[in-house]
């Protein structure tokens, strides 16, 4: 056998950087054009509004050029130590869908059939995909981090404003954050069929811990009932969700990400060792949590009609009454359980 | 070379393959006929790695393919539609079989590439249907395989190709003792390539034999008597079939030809002669006997 500890193949690393580079490029092309661009060019943009207040000073008389600066360095600091504007986008889009790319694409298209017949074990094929995956979204992030270092260099002014460690902490801290929802996109890619519930599941879960939590404070509230169980629950267990790491880093210890990212990965690898190749397009690689995805789909759509039948009313049962809330949650539920049902036979391998 | 033993698979709850055994001798060719949805692509899928079968196993060159790379590296597969990624020039495909494959042979690329007349730097997706099943073809060719399964590789080609596509499959065997497995629903195109051939029919294979002995147990006599066909003929039990036009008669005799013609010869025939059959007519006679009807098995 050609099984190696760690099976990295030229071969494979090649093809998949081939059918994802495109996306690493526009990564670094909007991040460029959202942040560095504005970050590199700091000084140039402090110079030119020196200049305009001492061209016309009688229009900024109050002008303390201490005080500019400071909050130019402040906005700086913001911007290297949270997440704002089109970065938190990035970084859960494009773990997602470079996921997408790399399993739902490669099994819609019906590519894996051929990897899986060409000499290559399953562990090299999954392995080699996660490299690149990582690769692909951390690279934007590197050139961006590069661009900005350099700018560093070739300008002394822009020292006043950033430092090289702050890129760096920036770049640590944007890398970690892929690393963890890339690792849960991978969980995803092992368990579904298509590149279209791939993205979708994926999402859906992502976000699940706080669109779920919405829902039955929704429900509990049309009920009448208090809902600060969900405030403290989503207080105490929300920082270890996946979602926590765009905000709430500096609460939960880094170490738990980790490990729980690369939990993840060997679950993700596992689920992708007992993958059929015959059920890809199906929604669901898995036959046994098809029982489980339908109820999920349907309680959840049941708690949506809930809501959306207490809105014919007041939004409480006082108004509506408690029959037409009843009745959206059993319209809700068939909904969502013929849904999920329509989108498994709809995709269902045929011999 | 290839063995297959008590294969079982299931797809979708659906019981595709049943109890599949089948064996192919070393630098032979075997035809794997059926119509669709017989269960051939399922079969080859299994052969090939890509579906798990429930219960049996298949051993290439000694050894159970599953996750077997070093198998799978003198494999060569040639799927019903060329599974390519679409972006990718024929150029970048070739570099990434080339990269895969440890046997890979650049001047048998070249040559091939120079046969089928293909342009390396046209993208995938670009490319006829004819043209990818040519690309996979070739490609597979280029790997040097031990064993090679194609699965309906000539669909879609035009005549000319077709003919050169089989051409190039006997060559292979020739030159390099490659061991083959071709899928068809064409019984008449396999006929002239293949060694042995296996009918597939609602997942199991029903018949099983090297052309040569389907063709030596099934001929096909002509005969013309002066007056009216003697009841001793008309009562053989060699003779499967008569089919009379005026005087001449056209028998299908089953084993024991020389005892039929000796007992044709007693009535001094004016015509006598014995007529090739083809697999598809040896089929009819074959399996209708045994309750199939042809049109359902292999059209």
């Amino acid at each position: 056998m050609y099984l190696k500890i760690l099976p990295f193949n030229k071969t494979l690393l090649k093809k998949d950087w081939k059918i994802t580079k495109w996306l690493s490029f526009v990564v670094a092309g909007i991040l460029f054009f959202t942040m560095t661009l504005g970050v590199i060019s700091t000084y140039n943009n402090y110079q030119i509004f020196l200049k305009e207040v001492e061209k016309y000073p009688e229009r900024y008389t109050n002008f303390d050029e201490n005080e500019y600066k400071k909050s130019l360095q402040q906005a700086l600091q913001t911007s290297f130590t949270r997440l704002t504007g089109f970065e938190p986008n990035i970084i859960i889009f494009s773990p997602m869908i470079v996921a997408a790319i790399l399993f739902g694409e490669e099994k819609r298209k019906k590519t894996f059939e051929v990897l899986s017949s060409m000499p290559f074990s399953r562990w090299e094929i999954f392995f080699n995909k996660a490299v690149i995956a990582y690769l692909n979204i951390v690279l934007p992030f590197l050139i961006n981090a590069a661009i900005m270092i350099v700018a560093l260099g070739i300008s002394k002014g822009l020292r006043d404003f950033y430092s090289a460690g702050m890129v760096v902490s920036w770049f640590t801290a944007d890398a970690f954050r892929l690393f963890v929802i890339l690792s849960f996109s991978l969980l995803f890619a092992s368990l579904t069929g298509t590149t279209e519930s791939q993205l979708v599941l994926t999402f859906i879960f992502f976000i699940f811990p706080l669109g779920f939590a919405g829902l039955v404070e929704l429900n509990m509230s049309i009920w009448g009932y208090e809902m600060s169980v969900i405030h403290s629950f989503l207080d105490t267990f929300g920082g270890y969700m996946t979602l926590s790491v765009l905000d709430r880093m500096d609460k939960i210890p880094v170490a738990f990400h980790i490990l729980s990212a690369i939990a993840k990965l060997i679950a993700s690898k596992l689920l992708f060792d007992h993958n059929k190749f015959e059920r890809n397009g199906e929604t669901l690689e898995f036959e046994s949590v098809e029982t489980f995805f339908k109820l999920g789909v349907a309680g959840c759509a049941s708690l949506l009609f809930g809501v959306i039948f207490s809105w014919f009313g007041e939004g409480d049962i006082y108004n509506s009454g408690s029959m037409i809330v009843v009745l959206g949650y059993i319209v809700g539920f068939l909904l969502g359980w013929y849904i999920a049902s329509y989108s498994i036979q709809i995709n269902r391998a045929k011999a | 070379m290839i063995k297959i033993k008590a294969l079982d698979k299931y797809l979708g709850g659906i019981k595709i393959l049943d109890n599949i055994n089948i064996h192919v001798k070393p630098g032979s060719i075997y035809g794997l006929i059926g119509p669709n949805g017989a269960g051939k692509t399922t079969l080859i899928k299994s052969m090939v790695g890509i579906y798990q079968p429930e219960r049996g196993e298949v051993i290439i060159s000694g050894e159970n393919i599953k996750d077997n790379a070093k198998i799978k590296s003198r494999l060569g597969y040639v799927s019903d539609y060329q599974y390519f990624y679409p972006s990718f020039k024929i150029s970048e495909i070739a570099e990434f079989y080339k990269g895969a494959y440890p046997h890979w042979n650049d001047d048998r690329y070249v040559g091939l590439m120079n046969l089928f007349k293909l342009d390396e730097k046209k993208k995938i997706k670009h490319l006829s249907k004819g043209m990818r099943a040519q690309l996979a073809i070739l490609l597979n060719l280029s790997i040097m395989p031990e064993v090679l399964i194609l699965d309906e590789p000539t669909s879609g080609l035009d005549p000319v190709v077709k003919r050169q596509v089989l051409n190039l499959i006997v060559d292979e065997v020739s030159s390099y003792n490659t061991t083959v497995m071709i899928s068809s629903h064409h019984l008449g195109q396999l006929e002239q390539i293949c060694d042995h051939i296996g009918i597939i029919h609602e997942g199991k294979i029903i018949l099983e034999d090297s052309i040569e002995n389907l063709k030596s147990n099934v001929r096909k006599i002509q005969v013309a008597f002066k007056g009216e066909l003697p009841e001793e003929i008309k009562n053989n039990q060699n003779i499967l079939k008569i089919d009379s036009i005026g005087r001449i008669h056209q028998m299908v005799v089953k084993d024991n030809l020389e005892v039929v013609i000796e007992t044709i010869k007693k009535y001094n025939p004016i015509l006598l002669e014995t007529i090739d059959m083809s697999l598809e007519e040896i089929f009819i006679y074959k399996m209708g006997g045994e309750g199939y009807v042809f049109e359902d098995i292999a059209l």
